[in-house]
């Protein structure tokens, strides 16, 4: 073993010690990501950069977001001491309508952004994105290993339009590179699925069952929790069903059919699910975001949800004592023959804004973020970050179950929401409709014929059908 | 002296008032010192736990509190002392020089407070950007004394008006002009009032979001704005918001403390007796 390669490995050997049952099974998983990370640690940029200068790197705060940043700051610090990088951040809650806020005044006081996958479409609007590939192009190498790393389903979302960029033969360009990997899918306590014998459902027709199995209100246990708060997180529920059974918002978007097509089988099923299982849900659940969903589950009062963003808090042992019994797994489908396995992903990518002051410096330090270097990776895993490349989910996957589901939910990636700046107004208009339905105060046809008229009024009034 | 049956029933009823206001304090007090598992497991736990600092660390550590202290001491003291620099003649010439005299008037400077801040939020924040403030002390600075000026003066308006005339007079027989009157007359006999008001509008600047949050993003930030960063994407983190909580009342409670006695005979007194 090289002098690297062993020092990657006692880093490792010490972090698993850490943990708190250190198995022979484990040490065994830990050599291997050590051996994995190490050999991908020759792929860090050895050229030392020419760029210099300040970067400021705006970023929602959070665990995940920039706290990963200032994780892996000191470490680009030694990397780069010719550029000086500062990390800003505001409350996640307003940090992205505050992005666009800058945008918009054409601010000059970021370098590099942070943002949520959904409001690409938005910035990309006001002319906010910069073409990444003049740097990407410059550094083939960095470029090559990340595409093989970070599976091209999720990466081709952070592209303009959606989908290959120009250099993978398709029509979009790189707006924005991500280490943040994220997606919705099962999460369910393991514990209890193997003590009562029951398997994750693969298919909605099963769900219900599996929650009637594990339901115990009686005791405070609920067998489903679910971010249904009247808004959008309750359109992303009603979203993530419907793109099982393979339906959509729309007839056909991605080529420029935005005939709304909410008031199909797919839709009723979808929202019929989620009456059914409203009678089971957890309290909690009804005005809940995941900031709700993801407490209930900490303190063992939910056992399952089929449909759930959640990220890796919940295999955190300083967040709850139930770390290892929270799994992940890949979010039922329908059963006809337009259904398949479809995780709604999300996530947060960097771009660098149109109006940035030092680009090349900014590219070089997203590029050392994005490295899979073992310490960069490991900075960002024990900040609290979920990766998207499936090197460091693989080396880490056995300490987080949650990359475990990540790497199961990348391949069947499809984007949250339709890519138009309207896919806000849009989840939130359908959200308010099922939250009716599932309280109760609408009848399911009500509810899906209020989401076409609603959908077809925002996009009337966009301009359309014009 | 015995106390009457109905005299011992509203003590009891205070006792009981007061427990209630305290039961969330106490519990965010507490929950700043809980390990993060016992925060968030099923069953709530008043004091079987082992403390632990872990949160107040990481409210320095992580969302840099003691930046976020320095900035709120420095934007909403400098302006709350330029409030009351400045809202203490503008009363006195409503008070006692005829300008803009009448009610009508007291309640039109008012009016500017009830001004949703939402409403020139934007403005302020294009201002700022052309005149480079973004991100600055000295942008909150001036935003603070805008919004603080129009209450200071009429609350102090109101104290001054209940203040005997004759003082004046003698002081102006002797020579004195009008500001040597305002801060060497004046400012003694009401200091009570002006102590309200400073309190009014410390308080008020303390607890500021929306402006702070629109006219900073790191460096000038204050504490409701770096409280806010507690709440990760997804999850809550309660011992540091809890520890932050703690934070920001810990200068109220003090300052309450100190002025207890000017708070009293200056609710007693003036506008808002």
């Amino acid at each position: 073993m090289s002098d690297k390669a062993s020092e990657v490995y006692e880093k490792t050997m010490r972090r698993a010690a850490y943990e708190r049952s250190l198995t022979r099974r484990r040490m065994l998983q830990a050599s291997a990501a050590a051996i994995g990370a190490a050999a991908a640690a020759s792929f860090v940029p050895q050229e030392v950069s020419a760029a210099s200068g300040k970067v400021v790197h705006f970023a929602p705060a959070g665990k995940r977001l920039d706290g990963t940043l200032r994780a892996v700051q000191p470490l680009f610090n030694k990397a780069f001491p010719n550029i000086e990088l500062e990390v800003a951040s505001l409350p996640v809650g307003e940090a992205l309508t505050k992005i666009n806020t800058y945008m918009n005044s054409k601010s000059d006081a970021f370098d590099v952004i942070t943002q949520d996958h959904a409001q690409f479409p938005a910035l990309d609007a006001i002319g906010a994105l910069t073409d990444l590939w003049p740097w990407l192009e410059k550094d083939k190498a960095w470029y090559e290993d990340y595409k093989k790393d970070v599976d091209a389903n999720y990466r081709s979302m952070w592209n303009v339009p959606k989908g290959p960029s120009k250099d993978e033969g398709g029509a979009g360009y790189v707006a924005a590179i991500t280490p943040d990997g994220n997606a919705m899918m099962t999460f369910y306590r393991k514990d209890i699925f193997d003590k009562k014998g029951l398997k994750v459902p693969e298919t909605w027709d099963t769900v219900i069952d599996t929650v009637k199995e594990i339901h115990d209100p009686d005791n405070g246990v609920y067998g489903y929790a679910a971010a249904m708060k009247r808004d959008f997180w309750s359109g992303y529920q009603f979203y993530g069903i419907l793109r099982s059974w393979g339906g959509d918002h729309f007839i056909d978007w991605p080529n420029g059919d935005f005939t709304v097509a909410l008031n199909g089988d797919e839709a009723f099923k979808s929202l019929s699910m989620l009456v059914e299982l409203a009678k089971y849900q957890h309290p909690v659940s009804s005005n809940a975001s995941e900031d709700e969903i993801n407490a209930s589950f900490a303190n063992g009062s939910a056992l399952y949800s089929p449909l759930t963003w959640g990220t890796a808090v919940l295999n955190d042992p300083t967040y709850t004592d139930l770390h290892e019994a929270w799994h992940m797994d890949l979010s039922p489908r329908g059963t006809s023959e337009k259904s398949a396995h479809r995780a709604l992903a999300g996530g947060f990518g960097q771009f660098i804004p149109t109006w940035a002051k030092n680009k090349d410096a900014a590219f070089d330090w997203m590029k050392f973020l994005n490295s899979p270097a073992e310490d960069v990776i490991s900075a960002i895993v024990t900040a609290g970050g979920q990766p998207s490349r499936s090197s460091a989910l693989n080396a880490w996957r056995d300490r987080k179950p949650f990359f475990e589901g990540l790497l199961k939910a990348f391949p069947v990636a499809v984007v949250n929401a339709p890519v138009i700046p309207e896919a806000y107004a849009i989840m939130g208009a359908t959200g308010e409709e099922v939250a009716d339905a599932c309280n109760g105060q609408k009848s399911i046809e009500d509810a899906m014929a209020a989401m076409q008229k609603r959908v077809t009024r925002i996009m009337e009034d966009s301009g359309y059908y014009n | 002296m015995r106390q009457s049956g109905l005299g011992r029933v509203i003590n009891g009823l205070t006792v009981l008032a007061v427990v209630l206001w305290l039961v969330p304090v106490v519990w965010v007090a507490l929950t700043s010192i809980k390990p993060a598992n016992v925060i968030n497991s099923p069953t709530p736990t008043f004091f079987s736990f082992t403390p632990t600092w872990a949160h107040y660390l990481e409210v320095f550590e992580r969302f840099q509190f003691d930046r976020a202290i320095a900035n709120s001491l420095i934007a909403v003291g400098v302006s709350t002392f330029i409030v009351i620099v400045l809202a203490l003649p503008a009363a006195y010439a409503c008070a006692r020089m005829g300008l803009l005299s009448g009610d009508g008037w007291a309640l039109f400077i008012l009016s500017l407070r009830f001004m949703p801040g939402v409403v020139v939020v934007l403005p302020y924040f294009l201002m700022a950007n052309y005149f480079d403030l973004i991100d600055s002390q000295l942008v909150l600075i001036i935003v603070y004394v805008a919004f603080g000026l129009p209450f200071a003066v009429w609350l102090l308006r109101g104290f001054l008006l209940d203040l005997p005339r004759e003082v004046e007079e003698a002081a102006r027989l002797d020579g004195l002009g009008w500001l040597q009157i305002i801060f060497r007359i004046i400012l003694p006999m009401s200091r009570s009032g002006v102590a309200v008001t400073a309190i009014f509008t410390f308080v008020f600047s303390w607890n500021e979001y929306l402006f702070a949050l629109f006219l900073t993003y790191d460096k000038a930030t204050t504490i409701p704005i770096a409280l806010q960063k507690t709440i990760d994407l997804y999850n809550v983190l309660w011992g540091s918001l809890s520890a932050g909580a703690v934070i920001q009342l810990l200068p109220m409670i003090v300052v309450v403390f100190l002025l207890q006695h000017h708070i009293a005979r200056g609710l007693a007194l003036g506008a808002v007796k």
